[in-house]
């Protein structure tokens, strides 16, 4: 009872006798408002119960209230739009019963206890089926299972097919047992909704790093007479940005192609990555060769990095045109040798090696030029391409993947190389670029 | 998940010579494993040269060459010399391929 109808029998007698003369008469509760019974129901469905596996915590209770209570029968019950499910069932062979008022259906309609002494003689409930049907019920106690924010979900109640009084202390131990349904009920919907807190996490963290790896690649290859470009990118954890990238510029008189990778992975390696894509953009931009650009690059890397002990390994290759296919220059920033695969079927790696860019201030660097023919086709890629295997520390297995290739397009190469990192365990990034000479 | 890699080191003086074992995966996992074990045998030992053998090294990548270039840091800072012992095919491959072989004294 509220202090505000306390405060109004205390003060009108006319009322307190409408008040004595209810409980010694009992009547069904009203029912609940259309509006309040959708909020009710949203309670039911926020705690996602309903038809849910069994739960032995909830088989524990009922059994206990069972055996404290002395009565053969002890049931959680949900409540839902048209039917009453029980969420544990101690002593009654019954997953579900309709939404019949006199028990359950109308112990949910009040706040206190819901008490049926014989249910047989009750005006309240000899008409339920339960009562007037074979399972022939006579005694029921039940107390709501009320939520936080106030709605009554279902009841924790006794029953028992013999009539019975209920002592006081018993309602106080049902009532007990009621809020420890509430409690376990409670710390499953917590349990629900940090296990979905964390998988929003990690998505919305694979969005920034996706959204950030996006920053760090061309959004769209361009296009270059007399060249077929295809790239890939694979990530070896989505929640991660990684350190590889892969560029490409189109100049006047040769066209640039990147691929490089920061040391590590997360942030800090994306900003280097960054960097580098951008340092290169610009170097190139102006008149430039491949050594002069790694050159450049890893003074500016060394100069400006935020942290001292951050390098990258670098591929710059210059390709320009001439009668019979391309001259294709290649620096190697410590990175792994391009490979390119002839016509004929030959593999073989070009450029040459010079050390890892950033680390030290002063670094020559050098570069070579091999020509490539029409349908000789050069791969650029990241060490992830060559995975890692104790007998895989070179690039002996991507010469291998690409030795049947010969002649086919960009794209079917570099669908080729997917489906060689797809057959493995990816433990790093892997990024390449494939250039057909047509 | 990352999975838990294998890694230890292991330190012996022979004739005043500081010899660090590396055995296992260098990588972005155990690298400041392998740098921490430098600088302390390095505070330690210093002056005396130290040798860092990598024959038992399963794995490495450009992680681990950045722990092989700050161990190589932190040593030079304490006052040792630092030079690489013999070297498993994985390291040499990657320091061939990193071009910088010069880098580093070998012993």
């Amino acid at each position: 009872m509220t202090d505000a109808t306390r405060l109004r029998s205390a003060t009108s007698p006319t009322r307190a006798a409408e008040a004595r003369h209810a409980t010694s008469t009992p009547v069904l509760p009203r029912e609940l408002r259309a509006d309040e019974e959708a909020a009710r129901l949203a309670a039911v469905r926020r705690y996602d119960v309903l038809d849910s596996p069994p739960d032995g915590a909830f088989d524990r209770i009922t059994a206990l209230a069972a055996r404290l209570l002395d009565v053969p029968i002890s049931v959680v019950s949900i409540v839902d739009t048209d039917r009453i499910w029980f969420k544990s069932h101690h002593g009654l062979d019954a997953e579900e019963i309709g939404r019949d008022p006199g028990l359950c259906a109308s112990a949910i309609l009040q706040d206190g206890p819901w008490l049926v002494s014989d249910a047989a003689t009750d005006p309240r409930t000899l008409a339920n089926p339960l009562v007037a049907g074979e399972l022939g019920l006579r005694f029921y106690a039940g107390v709501p299972l009320t939520t936080h924010d106030g709605h009554n979900l279902g009841t924790l109640c006794v029953i028992d097919t013999e009539p019975r009084d209920i002592e006081p202390v018993q309602v106080d131990t049902l009532r007990d047992l009621a809020s420890v349904v509430m409690d376990e009920l409670e710390l499953r919907l917590s349990t629900r909704r940090t296990v979905a807190l964390e998988s929003e996490m990690r998505r919305s963290a694979e969005d920034v790093a996706r959204t950030l790896q996006e920053s760090l690649l061309p959004p769209e290859l361009p296009r270059v007479p007399g060249l077929e470009l295809a790239a890939r990118y694979h990530v070896a954890d989505r929640a991660q940005v990684g350190g590889d990238f892969y560029d490409v510029v189109v100049g006047a008189r040769d066209t640039a192609l990147v691929v490089g990778d920061a040391c590590g992975r997360g942030t800090d390696a994306a900003a280097l990555t960054g960097t580098a894509r951008w340092t290169l953009r610009t170097i190139t931009s102006q008149p430039w060769t491949p050594a002069a650009a790694l050159a450049r690059l890893n003074s500016v890397l060394a100069a400006t990095k935020e942290r001292p002990d951050q390098y990258c390994t670098v591929a710059v290759a210059a390709v320009r045109r001439r009668e019979d296919g391309v001259d294709l220059t290649v620096a190697l920033g410590g990175h792994p040798h391009p490979l390119v695969v002839r016509r004929d079927g030959d593999v073989l790696r070009v450029g040459t090696t010079s050390p890892i860019v950033g680390w030290r201030p002063d670094v020559t660097y050098r570069e070579e030029t091999t020509v490539l023919h029409r349908d000789d086709v050069l791969v650029l890629f990241t060490d992830g391409l060559i995975g890692r295997s104790p007998d895989a520390t070179d690039d002996t297995s991507v010469r291998a993947a690409l030795a049947p290739l010969a002649g086919a397009s960009a794209e079917a190469v570099a669908d080729a190389l997917d489906r060689a990192v797809e057959s493995r365990p990816l433990s790093d990034d892997a990024a390449f670029l494939v250039v057909g000479v047509r | 998940m990352m999975s838990v890699r294998e890694f230890s080191v292991a330190s012996v003086q022979v004739r005043g010579v500081a010899h660090l074992v590396v055995l296992g995966e260098v990588d972005l996992q155990t690298e400041p494993r392998l740098v921490d074990a430098v600088a302390k045998i390095a505070a330690d030992v210093s002056p005396a040269p130290l040798v860092l053998n990598l024959e038992a090294v399963t794995f490495i990548d450009s992680a681990g060459l950045r722990g092989l270039l700050r161990a190589q840091q932190a040593a030079e800072d304490a006052g040792c010399a630092f030079a690489l012992g013999r070297a498993s095919e994985p390291v040499e491959t990657l320091l061939a391929v990193a071009g910088v072989e010069e880098w580093f004294e070998r012993a």
